[in-house]
């Protein structure tokens, strides 16, 4: 079987988890955890806090490895290739399975340059490519229009939904297969939330995406598929609409109603 | 197929492959560093046994006339150049060498090892030599060359004995760098030492160069009294005796206190501008 992170074109499941664990030091954070992800599908992890929803995510990308706490077991495939062998390159792997995490993370730098941080990374050093691919990418993120007149600012400057929409471009400009999104619009108000909701829904078209939400009808909005987890076991999956209209479990209707789960 | 069955995982069973690249890096560092310790300590060791065998200065008959025998300039710039050329030597190497090892560190930082675990207290105590002991090595690396040579080999003393401390203290650079940004840095996938270098430069280039000077004021501070001593060493009388000659040189006397008062000067600048980097890293932090 063959461990390169290389892509892969025409395979229908893009993501496929089986029998993940996860424990930090000896507590379990993930237990059995099984999803499969087609391409270009939006999946939405809602849940608790403490259910497992970023250990998921982070693992997807292999962030975990930097965590001297974590070990993981089990199989994690994308396009059909093993990520979790030894002999992948985790730093490809993660260009490919990009994310965005809950608070706006820019470095000290312009604009400009945090969106080319990971490309220069990458290895892209042709200044013209670079222009190109971050107009690209901010565009994408549909923040082209008020980042283009403060390209070469601090990026600091932005507000914090534009901020956390370059944060968004930075993994764009990295063209990645897969976008894991841990909650980006927590600390945004409504308004600035269907904004990014708007860039969310354009790049459902070519990407795959999982969202870890606390916003149940941002999930709702966003997925076509959700995965309700409690105690880092999935509950229940499903199509989104099946899952909020008729779940199975009285654990999920539970959470949907915003009831105290039961004894 | 998955890396391990489904059971809860032995201690080792999911080590991932860059925390061993990690591992395998900072050992093979910190073993170098460790050797080079104990090599330096023998050669100390084997040192002062041979001038015990050789019989201490003391029982040398001093000269009738020892200002006749000085040998070595009395140029009062004289310990200034020798001491600088010694930190040219010793500094680059160092820092190339600890900044390496800092960077093995950082991704070590990131592996549950039992490495990882042994470092604090096994740097701690390299780093706990104490200058007296780099004073009395380089004392008798003086001793045994007064030849051109001694430069050089005060310069690989500085560096093997400065190592443990230069390293503790690039690491401590690293962990200036917010764990976010180490996120952020991770996800682009970014590799480690790029990570280390481009994140250090953005959020701790005042604390590097803090560490450099220092450093630089450091190794002055080691090498100067020794060097101050050389030059004024007088024969083939070993460098205790050629101080107490030239002590009583009425002729070295304000060479002496001019090179002196700019050595401690030296050192007084390197200490001044790394305070002036650790203020202006203090103020990046806090915007």
């Amino acid at each position: 079987m063959a461990l390169s992170p290389e892509r892969s074109p025409a395979v229908e499941t893009k993501l496929e988890i089986a029998q993940l664990n996860v424990w930090y030091e000896s507590t379990q954070a993930l237990r059995n955890v099984s999803l499969s992800v087609g391409a270009s599908r939006a999946v939405a992890l809602i849940g608790p806090a403490q259910s497992g929803k970023t250990t998921l995510l982070r693992a997807c990308n292999r962030l975990l490895d930097e965590n001297p706490a974590a070990r993981i077991s089990g199989s994690l495939k994308i396009d059909g290739s093993q990520m979790l062998g030894p002999a992948v390159d985790v730093a490809v792997l993660r260009r490919r399975a990009g994310m965005v995490f809950p608070r706006p993370t820019l470095l000290p730098l312009s604009v400009f340059e945090n969106v080319a941080f990971g490309l220069r990374a990458a290895g892209l050093y042709a200044p013209d490519e670079i222009a190109a691919r971050v107009e690209r990418a901010l565009q994408r993120a549909l923040v082209w229009d008020v980042a283009k007149n403060v390209l070469h600012a601090p990026a600091y400057r932005l507000s914090a939904d534009q901020q956390q929409r370059v944060c968004l471009a930075r993994v764009l400009a990295l063209d990645p297969d897969i976008i894991l999104l841990d909650d980006p619009t927590s600390t945004f108000d409504p308004v600035a939330q269907r904004e990014f909701e708007e860039v969310i829904g354009l790049l459902r078209c070519d990407c795959t995406l999982l969202l870890a939400t606390h916003n149940l009808q941002q999930a709702a909005r966003l997925s076509d598929t959700t995965c309700f987890l409690v105690g880092g076991e999935i509950i229940e999956s499903g199509e989104t609409q099946l899952v909020f209209s008729r779940p199975t479990d009285p654990r999920t209707e539970d959470f949907l109603a915003g009831r105290p789960p039961r004894a | 197929m998955g890396i391990t069955a489904f059971s809860p995982p032995s201690r080792w069973s999911a080590v991932l492959p860059t925390q061993i690249r990690g591992t395998a890096l900072f050992a093979a560092i910190f073993a170098a560093g460790v050797i080079l310790i104990i090599v330096a300590g023998a050669l100390g060791a084997a040192l002062i046994l041979g001038w015990l065998w050789s019989g201490p200065p003391g029982q040398l008959q001093p000269p009738t006339s020892p200002i006749s025998q000085v040998t070595m300039s009395l140029s009062p710039w004289a310990p200034l150049e020798t001491t600088l050329l010694v930190i040219a030597i010793a500094l680059p190497i160092t820092a190339i060498i600890a900044g390496g090892a800092a960077v093995g560190m950082w991704d070590l930082s990131a592996g549950a090892t039992r490495i990882r675990r042994a470092l604090p207290s096994s740097l701690g105590w390299m780093t706990g030599i104490p200058p007296v002991v780099i004073g009395v090595v380089l004392y008798f690396v003086t001793e045994l060359d007064r030849s051109p040579h001694v430069g050089a080999l005060s310069a690989a003393a500085l560096v093997i004995l400065n190592l443990p401390n230069a390293t503790a203290k690039f690491a401590h650079v690293g962990w200036l760098v917010p764990q976010e940004a180490r996120d952020v840095s991770a996800a682009l996938g970014v590799r480690s030492p790029l990570a280390f270098l481009q994140l250090v430069r953005l959020y701790a280039s005042w604390a590097c160069a803090a560490v450099l000077f220092t450093l630089a004021a450091q190794m002055a501070g080691e090498t100067a009294a020794i060097v101050l001593a050389a030059a004024s060493a007088v024969g083939n009388y070993p460098l205790a005796a050629s101080v107490w000659f030239a002590a009583l040189d009425p002729r070295h006397e304000l060479g002496q206190a001019f090179a002196c008062a700019v050595l401690i000067i030296l050192v007084g600048v390197g200490r001044t501008l790394a305070h002036v980097c650790l203020r202006r890293q203090e103020a990046q932090a806090w915007h």
